[in-house]
């Protein structure tokens, strides 16, 4: 399949299976399978990026890259295990993508959230972890891939917002389906300000990690990236 | 049950995780809990259940306290909050299920992580996602590689620089992690070309895996076929309705309902069905040696 193509596929499969998944849900399961809908709508919207990424037939050396970024953010949560809420799993997947573009950041998000559950515990939240980082990466590359060598001081901005509006609450709303099968604005509400201090001080523990580490490790993978030509042609 | 196929240990585990998130019915929530519970136990014995529901406990009290506190639905009001708002019989209710949903969704996913590990899970995706898969098994052999050259690193850092204050160890870290990154990068790159020298991407990827179809196989998926068909066609027929609000409805026990129910309970407790045949076998082949 040529590149339009595949684009047009994961299109087609987002924009229209999971429009379509929602109102069978809400017809078929009388509106109450939120969590069930969801979890599939996540599986949904996860496949097209690993089919794109299988149908490209990658390269070894960006196969062991990304691997290794994705061991890296697991690490990193396993270095920290001891600080709840204090983790720069954030930090290295948007690193990550504002090296290496949007795919790759992508990823390595979704795949370090997998990866490093396997040493954590899997559980009905992975799917929820999966998206959430893997989006976050995403961005990180749609911001800043195109650019070389990134503001320290726009990296550590685009980590606070990331987490704090965007992977934190779509964390507890993914709560919320967990635990509430009926879901209203009261109880998103409530569930959003239950989450901010976790939210906070995992934002803050990215905007740290960021400005502590962001730019030398910037510096390294821009440096592997220019000598051996990985992931160069990708965008 | 951790060295059957592949395949039938995740069938089983996407039919009961499936069926337990679809029914919110008491009777299949207290069965899919005390199989996903037994199952468990079984498993990974009885300190490991101790360890998991030291943890799922807290979330079904949240869960049943969220339900009570912010759904108002239902017509049996049970007492009065201070702003008027009633705590319904049919919400509490409601939040005792999905607690019970949540806290047996949770246990099978314990068990799941038992039963299909890592490999499991590669040789299981590696025909379909072949450059997935192999990414994800390379990621997780060097996550722990990793946190040991950090190990490494950091104590060869303290050894140089020896000052105690907060400065000093964050300095250490940096250090650290700089040189574990750097040697990381290098090194995954000095590992693809020595894929490519070996014949990375120039044919077909062959896989080694351990899995094998036995008698067992045979035997535990179809049981599982045939108890899944019965459990989905006693759903249907409307054994696991439920309806919350405006008040409670539930399928009575009826002798049809019973009969369905049996197989749901038949099939939660094929896993600890096929681990007493293992360690019966076991212990009569090791009494006969």
């Amino acid at each position: 399949m040529s590149e339009r193509g595949r684009t047009r596929f994961a299109a087609v499969l987002t924009l229209v299976l999971i429009p379509a998944l929602v109102l069978l849900g809400s017809l078929v399961w009388a509106n109450r399978q939120f969590y069930l809908v969801s979890i599939l709508a996540i599986v949904l919207s996860l496949l097209p990026m690993l089919l794109r990424f299988e149908r490209r037939g990658p390269q070894a050396r960006e196969l062991v890259i990304l691997a290794t970024l994705m061991a890296l953010a697991a690490a990193s949560r396993a270095a920290f295990s001891f600080a709840p809420a204090f983790k720069p799993v954030a930090a290295v997947v948007i690193l990550s993508g504002a090296a290496f573009g949007c795919e790759a950041g992508f990823l390595v998000g979704a795949g370090s959230a997998f990866l490093s559950n396997f040493f954590f515990g899997q559980g009905p939240w992975t799917p929820w972890q999966m998206l959430g980082f893997g989006v976050i990466g995403f961005l990180a590359g749609l911001f800043f891939a195109h650019r070389y060598q990134p503001k320290r001081l726009g990296l550590c901005i685009f980590g606070f917002l990331a987490v704090f509006l965007l992977y934190g609450p779509m964390l507890d709303v993914g709560s919320v389906l967990m635990v509430s099968g009926d879901v209203n604005r009261e109880v998103i509400l409530a569930a959003l300000a239950s989450g901010v201090a976790f939210n906070a001080i995992h934002a803050s523990a990215t905007v740290i990690f960021l400005a502590l580490v962001g730019e030398p490790l910037l510096r390294k993978l821009d440096r592997v990236k220019i000598k051996y030509g990985i992931l160069t042609d990708a965008e | 049950m951790k060295q059957l196929h592949c395949a039938v240990s995740f069938g089983f585990f996407a039919v009961v995780l499936i069926v337990t998130m679809l029914v919110l019915h008491p009777a299949y929530i207290a069965i899919s809990l005390l199989g996903a519970a037994g199952s468990l136990a079984a498993l990974t014995g009885w300190h490991g259940l101790r360890q998991r529901i030291r943890w799922v406990l807290p979330l079904m009290v949240l869960t049943v306290f969220f339900n009570a506190a912010f759904q108002h639905r239902g017509v049996t009001a049970l007492w009065y909050l201070p702003n008027g708002n009633a705590v319904t019989l049919e919400s509490t209710v409601f939040g005792l299920c999905a607690a019970g949903m949540l806290a047996a969704a949770v246990l099978w996913c314990g068990c799941m992580h038992q039963v299909l590990t890592s490999d499991k899970l590669m040789a299981l995706t590696g025909p379909l996602l072949p450059s997935v898969s192999l990414l994800f098994s390379m990621a997780l052999r060097m996550a722990p590689r990793i946190l040991r050259r950090l190990r490494e690193t950091y104590d060869v850092q303290k050894v140089l620089d020896t000052g105690r204050d907060p400065v000093s160890v964050l300095r250490r870290c940096i250090r650290a992690l700089s040189a574990t990154v750097s040697w990381m990068l290098e090194h995954a790159v000095v590992t693809a070309d020595s894929m490519k020298a070996r014949g990375y991407g120039v044919g077909k990827r062959t896989h080694f895996h351990r899995e094998r179809w036995g008698a067992d196989e045979t035997v535990f998926s179809a049981a599982l076929l045939l108890l899944t068909a019965l459990t989905l066609a006693g759903i249907f027929s409307g054994s696991g309705t439920e309806v919350f609000y405006p008040s409670l409805q539930f399928s009575p026990p009826t002798a049809m309902n019973l009969a369905a129910w049996c197989c749901w309970a038949l099939l939660c407790t094929l896993p600890m069905l096929h681990i007493g045949k293992e360690a019966l076998a076991w212990r009569r082949s090791a009494s006969s040696i």
